[in-house]
């Protein structure tokens, strides 16, 4: 079973993901900061992340340049979920490394398609 | 009957004073000679004489000028004087005399002065008829020519009559000379000024007016000077050539009037230059002020679209979820109390969107809705309507209200949403499990209501800003505290209209007090 991690710090939002994707027959953790994330992508290693960008401490940036420059993780692909519509916003992720880039408000069936591509 | 023995002879014409004071000796009278009327101003400081006889024609100062300062000067006046005046100036110069003697021969000269020495000594009219008959036939001297008279006398007017004043000084710097504006300026009759040094009489305009005879003149004109309170302006001109100079004159004008305006003209200039730089500044300031509102304007837009979507991705997100996936009837309820929570967090939203654009039309207290309400029951109601907030973080709403109830006429939905913004802010500020002191308390003509939180405090700097429109402290903050950045302003403005006041006590690491005071209800005072 693929495993999937979803960061961010609404917690209603993480609820909706990680039912849809369930559903999906993914195996989904959940982390409501940039800190726990990290600590989770490193004690399950999974198969995708699924991160927000605008989070109190650790950013989804941040959490983006820690993965990016660790040997271990850096393969990992990073689907970007956030409420931050702005090109540049897309386009800095897009540099750093991120595989794909949705803002919300999203349609969970198109989540899904798209998680279905890595894969 | 006058005693005429001292009597001084004024002659440039050497010939003449010495028959004259040869012819004077023999009568038995004391003359004295002089070939100047400089020498003869300078004697008089040492006794005048009984009689003086002047020639037209004198070295440096003439005769006509010299008898009439003699006789403008109330010291002078009486001193008798014969005047002698070649037969061609007679028609063009007049000079005040007692007796004026046309000079013709030298040989009829002498018996003319003697009889208008017995005339003036008996007190009798001279009998100048007769002896212009007598002078007829005899044999003429040479004079100079009538032009020379002409010439000599259009100087003198030019001179004399000037509105500016003029001194003339020799070559050896001496002043020979004053016009009747000089004396003006200077306040002093020309008797006492003529025959001296100039640099001895002025010597504070040495530096300024540097006159070297025998070189060539190096001052640049006009020179301004200090005189006794009053402004000269000066300009010098030297004549003769410039290795010999034959003297200077200095024409003065008094421009103290002139450099008051112009001085009060530089001030004003002055003062005007400084306000326009003052207005520029405030304009340069005032437009920085409305770059940075416009700026805070389009952080506030592209935040409200922020915050908007996030509860708008959840509705869509559980409503889409709900219409395509089969979900337990469990399942159902949790995600429809979802999309309901969710529609309430826009909804505030909306309202504080609302709120900001009718603050910004401006809400008058036409269209506040003023009621006699009490503050304390609000007040409850408000703590009531927060504390699922506060419980999601733990935190403790410690309340102390004194008296029991306390009566204002405000807007109750208004006052309400006061509260809410304060105290709800005071929750997303707060750390989890801290506690909150909320109070409410009246001070004989407020109601003191105040909000204690344990937050991280507000910035020193940023403290007088927070109630600006769409301020948020920045980047971070916004982040990690989700909110539209309006509600302080919001609240303070309602407090405006309300006659009330609101501050913010804030401590760094310690937390920030806000205290709102909003007048009592005048009719019930302290109730």
């Amino acid at each position: 079973m693929k495993k999937i991690i979803i960061i961010d710090d609404e917690n209603y939002v993480n609820r909706l993901v990680q039912f849809n994707l369930t559903e999906d027959g993914y195996e989904i953790i959940t982390a409501l900061t940039g800190q726990d994330g990290l600590r989770l992508i490193e004690e399950k290693k999974p198969d995708l992340i699924i991160l927000d960008i605008a989070m109190p401490g650790v950013d989804g940036f941040m959490v983006l340049e820690r993965l990016k420059g660790s040997e271990e993780l850096r393969n990992i692909p990073v689907l970007i979920l956030t409420a931050k519509v702005m090109d540049e916003v897309e386009q800095k992720a897009m540099d750093m490394g991120a595989d794909a880039f949705i803002t919300k408000p999203f349609s969970p069936a198109e989540l899904s398609k798209k998680v279905k591509e890595f894969f | 009957m006058k005693s005429l023995k001292k009597v001084w002879i004024a002659s440039g014409d050497r010939e003449t004073l010495s028959s004259l004071y040869k012819s004077l000796k023999k009568k038995g009278l004391k003359p004295s000679k002089f070939s100047d009327g400089v020498d003869i101003i300078k004697r008089l400081v040492n006794g005048a004489p009984d009689l003086i006889i002047i020639d037209f024609i004198l070295d440096s100062l003439d005769g006509a000028k010299l008898s009439r300062l003699l006789k403008s000067d109330r010291r002078y006046k009486e001193i008798p004087i014969i005047f002698l005046l070649a037969e061609e100036a007679m028609q063009i110069f007049n000079p005040p005399a007692d007796i004026t003697l046309t000079k013709i021969s030298s040989e009829n000269l002498h018996l003319k002065i003697l009889a208008a020495l017995s005339s003036i000594e008996g007190g009798k009219e001279f009998p100048s008829a007769l002896w212009d008959e007598a002078d007829k036939g005899s044999i003429k001297g040479d004079a100079a020519p009538k032009e020379m008279f002409i010439l000599k006398n259009k100087l003198d007017a030019v001179f004399e009559e000037n509105v500016s004043g003029i001194m003339e000084l020799n070559n050896v710097l001496t002043i020979i000379s004053i016009n009747i504006a000089m004396e003006r300026i200077l306040g002093r009759p020309a008797l006492d000024i003529i025959g001296n040094s100039f640099y001895r009489e002025f010597p504070e305009w040495k530096k300024k007016i540097v006159l070297s005879p025998g070189k060539s003149l190096k001052i640049k004109n006009p020179v301004l000077l200090d005189y006794n309170n009053i402004i000269l302006e000066a300009s010098v001109s030297m004549t003769g050539a410039a290795d010999a100079p034959l003297g200077y004159y200095i024409m003065f004008n008094d421009v103290t009037e002139r450099q008051k305006y112009q001085e009060k003209l530089t001030e004003y200039t002055e003062r005007l230059e400084e306000e326009v730089e003052q207005r520029v500044h405030e304009i340069k300031m005032t437009n920085r002020e409305l770059e940075r509102l416009n700026r805070m304007k389009s952080e506030f837009l592209s935040n409200v679209s922020h915050e908007m979507r996030t509860p708008l991705a959840t509705i869509k997100g559980f409503t889409e979820t709900l219409l395509n996936r089969e979900v337990s009837a469990d399942i159902q309820r949790e995600f429809l109390g979802i999309i309901s929570s969710e529609s309430n967090r826009m909804e505030r939203i909306v309202g504080d969107i609302l709120d900001i654009t009718s603050i910004k039309q401006g809400i008058t207290k036409k269209r506040l809705n003023f009621t006699k309400f009490d503050l304390v029951d609000e007040l409850k109601t408000v703590l009531k309507i927060l504390k699922p907030l506060s419980d999601k973080k733990s935190i403790t709403m410690k309340q102390k209200h004194n008296p029991a109830e306390i009566s204002i006429k405000g807007d109750r939905d208004r006052i309400r949403q006061v509260f809410i913004n304060i105290i709800e802010n005071a929750i997303k500020f707060s750390p989890e499990r801290s506690i909150i002191k909320i109070g409410l308390s009246e001070n004989g003509k407020q109601a003191v209501f105040s909000c204690a939180d344990q937050g991280a405090g507000i910035p020193r700097d940023k403290k007088d800003r927070i109630f600006e429109k769409f301020y948020m402290i920045d980047g971070s903050d916004r982040r990690a505290h989700r909110g539209t950045g309006v509600g302080l302003y919001i609240a303070s403005e309602i407090v405006k209209l309300h006659n009330g006041e609101i501050m913010v006590d804030t401590h760094k690491r310690i937390g920030s007090r806000f205290i709102v005071k909003l007048p009592l209800n005048p009719n019930n005072p302290g109730k």
